[in-house]
């Protein structure tokens, strides 16, 4: 396992190629200007890019990494099965591999893939110079790389996780999985779903706001329809996954008793938070790798897409439906019948979206004249390949079907068709099809062709017999293969066939990396795409458009052949750098008229250094230096603070030119700025994680064993209403403040530092009445909850009463006038949902205690 | 009244999907609550407590997606037909209304047969 | 429903091959068609044939109260499958069971996950700590069928297998209790 420590290097394998001899001949002054503006710096100043062409690119490169090494474990796990009785490795180190297998290709490899993609790709879609928050984006990029070296590392020290990639408890918890390899997991993957949520914000923001004048909902991309919906389901699908994991540590570290069933927990509330994660995660993989099929084939078939609202309305279901297929992973944990049929049927139900797009793909390709080529070869292979894994999900959500075939190999045959055939396959098309995109070379196909079939052969080979396997009743997850089952040819077969497609990868690799070398120029628009992104400089330049386009239609560059060559004379909005300042424009959401300027932040090291300290933080938790932890806390609130200090004016300007006689004001002087927009979808994943959490307690309640609790919980009364009364008191400062920012500054400041006591005060309240009232949460489920529920409280206050004071000293500095109030209308966002969130948690703990002696009149 | 071209028909186009995953949320809670607490043993007529919990929320819920169907029916009547940014909010917000109410209808009529609580 | 499905693919492959081997073939089919043809009706029809059939059958499944079962509990630990029967005896790695009569496993739940498989007598059901899940099973004729625990369980989880015996329902009882008397000492 030589190559596990290759993700330690940054990914910039295309970075040298595309240096300052790519350059195009003539740049205009403008051109230089911006560029000298937007360039990442060299040499370390490199680690500073915010720039979301690099690390788009570099998360993508990340990913292949992730999946090389994912591979690898694949193919661990084909040579240990290839034959009976083999003795390759043990069953403790096989069950790291096929935990790290599974662990690595979901959360290492297939999320930021696509997130590498639509950061790559969507400002350029869109029309806009970058993203909302370029920091964040390079935050998250951070938090994946360690997060995911954590993980490596832990593999390569033969300490992985190995309870398997759904970590079931209680075989994963302290009991059965002493060392720290579970901790390993549930830290290493939550630090890469703070990068996952932060990409979910990102993305969200930036699709509704950060787009060309006169792009409307109805002319945008598809493939930014298609990012919008899978980033809402990631701010509502990841937080009960980050709420388990959260859960299940406490549970391994402070013995708080949320899965034990000896103590009023349950195993089974492991399962639905990681399925009510898990299974939308599918259709998060898959709905961005539709996406880009939906970018590729009316341009491969040289016909407009059918049926583009259709899309939008059968995407928008398939978001939702998804949610509710969550338990058909547990068909088998005894659950009532009629329960099973809610889930069953939605599992039915949701193949016919995915039915209308394929058709509606179908349709484009027969309505055009496709040319064979080697994206379209992919697109081909995934067609076929979907439908099959399709075709077995639609199987397996049937009841008695699942009940035979559930943890066969039935099941790892269905889902490699579906995630390969569905996400893998569209990504290696949308690699050959955007290669010249970020090299500025022209495609060379004779590689591929020949990479193409030994993938396809390959996979066909090793998971079309899988089913077999799995129907002769071979389980899951088997160390050994037994004689005299009629198990042992077909898992021959499936290695074999896992080793040609090894081969094709490695193909397709050496192919990239070939033609990133020694490929000729091409010209701007190879494909003949009709689309923004391809209106850019290839390769891009740092700020993608040297003027930003004015669009009327949903194939700009149909109705403007040189488009591209009229941006870089700086023909459009923005094309005249002034101040430094990274300009891009910002739209109302519906309709794309341009409402303000926004400044973008530049290259920072913050972002790294933040990570690092949360990284700190993790590794603190991880090797039980307790006592570093708080200092990594406030290390990490200081770098974020700090943040602060790089954005923002402390001037009015009024309104200024954007190019094209329009004048806007700039984003520090509107009401919602991105940063309002962006804490309000934070909220949103937030409010997400509390409702899990409550659901938590409630499930708890209902189906645990040993409940009601040994004693019941009472809240004292002073500190619960000094709870309430000073959560309140703070939402209602906050307020205050902003009515107050017109009239004084000093004023609202002064409101503000009031709102940051109350917010404290509300904090310590919390930790009072959980001191008081839980003194043991160790004892009981019930206790172990009701702190949680209060923990959560005090957090809450603790950050409201950072945002407070920082929105105190944004008044004392400057930053805020009457004209720029965002940054307190943005941190009321805060202290308004914290307010409710409080009465929400007190109300549940009320309620619970009220209801945990109804458990006694429940049927055992 | 929302605008025709007004952000806000985002949240319209999710409305009825929303219901539908209420109705998901109050059916398998009430599911789950009535089982363990025996409302299949209670008889109301011939029907059980249990059964007729869970038939008057999906009942409720279709109600509810059927009322937002027909009101965004008569809403995108009134909107401008064509491509138009108006066009296509009010289109995509009744057919998505539209599919909440088959979903809603299919995924819950198995309440119709199936027993409870086994 | 292998032949169903194998029909669709063949069906969406022909399609992707006409729309290779002759562009332009669909131009004139209004995008209409394929919405309301091959993305609604068609799995329409499918789907809720299919859903129909299986909860139907998921429900003859079920152990309804009222049927005369035999009841076997069954206490799978890591990594050994220990059963127990009416009488209070127990047995280690062999469920004995009578042949022809329904008979239902209350599976219970002991230290971590597990779950009770008889391939060729029916379903799975997971043993999870906490709860008891009930499984019916019959085997039509006496014989020897082989036995998994299908939920990964730890570094034994490949060799957590046990057998279940069907012996003919009139001996059955003999059966059993010579079979645990030989299993006395452990």
């Amino acid at each position: 396992m030589s190559q596990v420590d290759l993700p330690l290097v940054p990914g910039d394998v295309a970075e040298p190629a595309a240096g300052e001899a790519a350059l195009p001949p003539k740049l205009t002054a403008a051109q230089r200007g911006l560029e000298r503006i937007w360039a990442t710096p060299p040499g370390w100043g490199r680690l500073s890019s915010v720039n979301h062409t690099v690390l788009g690119r570099r998360f993508i490169v990340a990913a292949f990494v992730f999946f090389a090494i994912g591979g690898a474990l694949a193919m661990l796990i084909r040579a240990q099965l290839a034959s009976p009785r083999s003795a390759f490795v043990g069953p403790d180190v096989y069950n790291q591999i096929f935990t790290m297998h599974g662990t690595v290709m979901m959360f290492l490899f297939a999320i930021p893939m696509f997130e590498g993609l639509a950061i790559y790709l969507l400002p350029k879609m869109l029309g806009a110079r970058d993203f909302a928050f370029p920091r964040l984006t390079a935050l998250g990029f951070w938090c994946y790389l360690f997060g995911g070296s954590i993980l490596i590392a832990a593999l390569v020290m033969g300490v992985a996780p190995d309870s398997g990639w759904f970590m079931y408890t209680p075989l994963s918890s302290n009991t059965y999985s002493p060392g720290i390899n579970a901790d390993v997991w549930l830290l290493g993957v939550t630090f890469v779903e703070i990068s996952a949520v932060a990409a979910a914000v990102e993305l969200t923001v930036s699709i509704l706001k950060f787009r060309a004048p006169g792009m409307t909902l109805a002319t945008m991309p598809l493939f930014a329809w298609y990012i919008l919906v899978t980033a809402g389901m990631m701010l509502v699908g990841f937080p009960p996954l980050i709420l388990g994991s959260i859960l299940l540590e406490l549970e391994r570290a402070a013995d708080l008793p949320f899965f034990d069933p000896t103590r009023g927990g349950d195993p089974l509330l492991w399962q639905h938070l990681f399925w009510l994660f898990g299974h939308p995660e599918v259709y998060i993989i898959f709905l961005p790798a539709a996406g880009i099929l939906t970018t590729m084939i009316p341009v491969l078939a040289r016909r407009e897409i059918l049926g583009y609202s259709w899309i939008v309305v059968a995407i928008t279901a398939l978001g939702f439906l998804s949610f509710g297929l969550w338990v058909h992973h547990m068909f088998t944990v005894g659950i009532p019948h009629l329960a099973l049929s809610f889930f069953s049927a939605a599992s039915v139900l949701v193949a016919v979206p995915t039915g209308v797009q394929i058709f509606l793909w179908l349709g484009t390709l027969m309505a055009g004249r496709p040319r064979m080529s080697v994206p379209m070869l992919f697109v081909v292979g995934f067609f076929l390949i979907f439908v099959c894994g399709g075709l077995t999900g639609v199987m397996l959500a049937i009841v008695p079907f699942d009940w035979q075939a559930h943890d066969t190999h039935f099941v790892v045959a269905h889902l490699h068709y579906v995630l390969v055939g569905g996400f893998v396959f569209p990504m290696l098309a949308a690699a050959y099809y955007y290669l010249p995109h970020v090299t500025g070379r022209e495609p060379l196909y004779g590689v591929g062709k020949l990479a193409f079939w030994l993938i396809f052969i390959g996979f066909n080979a090793t998971f079309l017999v899988m089913h077999l396997t799995g129907l002769l009743g071979m389980p899951r997850r088997w160390a050994v293969v037994p004689e005299g089952y009629g198990w042992d040819w077909p898992n021959l077969v499936s290695s074999i066939g896992g080793f040609v497609m090894t081969a094709g990868f490695a193909l397709f690799a050496a192919d990239v990396l070939f033609q990133i070398r020694f490929g000729k120029r091409s010209k701007p628009d190879p494909w003949g795409a009709e689309t923004l992104e391809w209106a850019t400089a290839i390769p891009p330049r740092p700020y993608a458009f040297a003027a930003i386009p004015a669009v009327s239609s949903r194939t700009p560059l149909r109705d403007r052949p040189d488009l591209g060559a009229a941006l870089e004379r700086g023909e459009g909005y923005l094309a005249e750098p002034r101040n430094g300042w990274q300009e891009t424009l910002v739209v109302s959401i519906a309709d794309g008229q341009p409402e303000h300027i926004a400044i973008l932040p530049r290259p920072t090291f913050l972002p790294l250094l933040t990570a690092l300290a949360i990284g700190a933080f993790v590794l603190s938790l991880l090797f039980k230096l307790y006592w570093f932890s708080p200092v990594a806390v406030l290390l990490v609130t200081g770098l974020l603070l700090a943040w602060s200090g790089q954005t923002g004016q402390r001037q009015d300007h009024g309104p200024l030119s954007a190019g094209m006689g329009l004048s806007l004001p700039l984003h520090a002087e509107v009401e919602r700025p991105a940063t309002w927009w962006g804490m309000l979808f934070l909220l949103v994943a937030d409010a997400t994680l509390f409702a899990s959490l409550m659901f938590g307690g409630l499930f708890l309640w209902l189906v645990a064993p040993g409940w009601p609790g040994p004693a019941p919980l009472d809240l004292p009364w002073a500190p619960a209403v000094g709870l309430l009364v000073s959560a309140i008191a703070a939402a209602l400062l906050g307020r205050a403040a902003l009515i107050a920012v017109p009239r004084s500054t000093r004023l609202a400041a002064a409101l503000l530092v009031a709102a940051a006591f109350a917010h404290a005060l509300a904090a310590g309240c919390a930790i009072l009445i959980a001191a008081t009232a839980v003194p043991t949460p160790t004892l009981h489920a019930h206790m172990a909850v009701s702190v949680a529920v209060l923990g959560y409280a005090a957090l809450h206050g603790a950050i409201g009463a950072v945002l407070a004071g920082l929105g105190a000293w944004r008044c004392l500095a400057g930053y805020v006038s009457a004209k720029r109030s965002a940054d307190v209308r943005t941190g009321a966002l805060w202290h308004d949902y914290t307010a409710v969130a409080t009465l929400l948690a007190m109300g549940f703990l009320a309620g619970l205690g009220r209801l945990a002696p109804l458990r006694e009149l429940a049927s055992p | 009244m929302i605008g025709q071209r007004s952000a806000a028909n985002l949240l319209l186009l999710t409305a009825g999907l929303v219901i539908w995953s209420s109705a998901f949320v109050a059916l398998y809670a009430a599911l789950s609550v009535g089982c363990a607490f025996g409302w299949e043993a209670v008889r109301i007529g011939p029907f059980s407590l249990q059964r007729l919990v869970l038939v008057g929320l999906w009942l409720v819920h279709l109600g509810l997606v059927a009322g937002l169907v027909l009101w965004m029916w008569k809403r995108a009547r009134r909107s401008p037909d064509g491509d138009g940014l108006a066009g296509f909010l009010g289109r995509t917000s009744l057919w998505a209304g539209l599919v909440a109410l088959a979903v809603t209808l299919v995924n819950y009529a198995p309440i119709l047969g199936l027993s409870a609580c086994l | 429903m292998l032949a169903g499905a194998s029909a669709i693919f063949l069906f969406v492959s022909a399609l992707l091959a006409l729309a290779l081997l002759k562009p332009g073939i669909g131009a004139d089919v209004p995008p209409k068609r394929w919405l309301v043809w091959g993305g609604l009706a068609f799995p329409g029809v499918v789907l809720s044939a299919l859903l129909v059939f299986a909860l139907a059958t998921g429900e003859r499944l079920l152990p309804h109260p009222g049927t005369q079962a035999y009841t076997v509990e069954a206490l799978p630990e890591q990594w050994l499958w220990r059963f127990r029967y009416p009488g209070g005896g127990e047995s280690v790695g062999t469920l004995h069971m009578p042949a022809g009569q329904p008979v239902d496993v209350r599976v219970i739940g002991t230290d971590v996950i597990h779950s009770f498989w008889v391939p060729r007598l029916g379903g799975k059901i997971d043993a999870i700590p906490g709860h008891v899940n009930t499984i019916r099973l019959t085997a039509d004729r006496p014989g020897s069928y082989g036995g998994v625990c299908s939920e990964f369980c730890g570094t034994g989880h490949t060799g957590m297998i046990f057998t279940a015996l069907a012996h003919e329902a009139g001996s059955f009882e003999s059966a059993l209790a010579a079979a645990i008397s030989g299993e006395a000492p452990r």
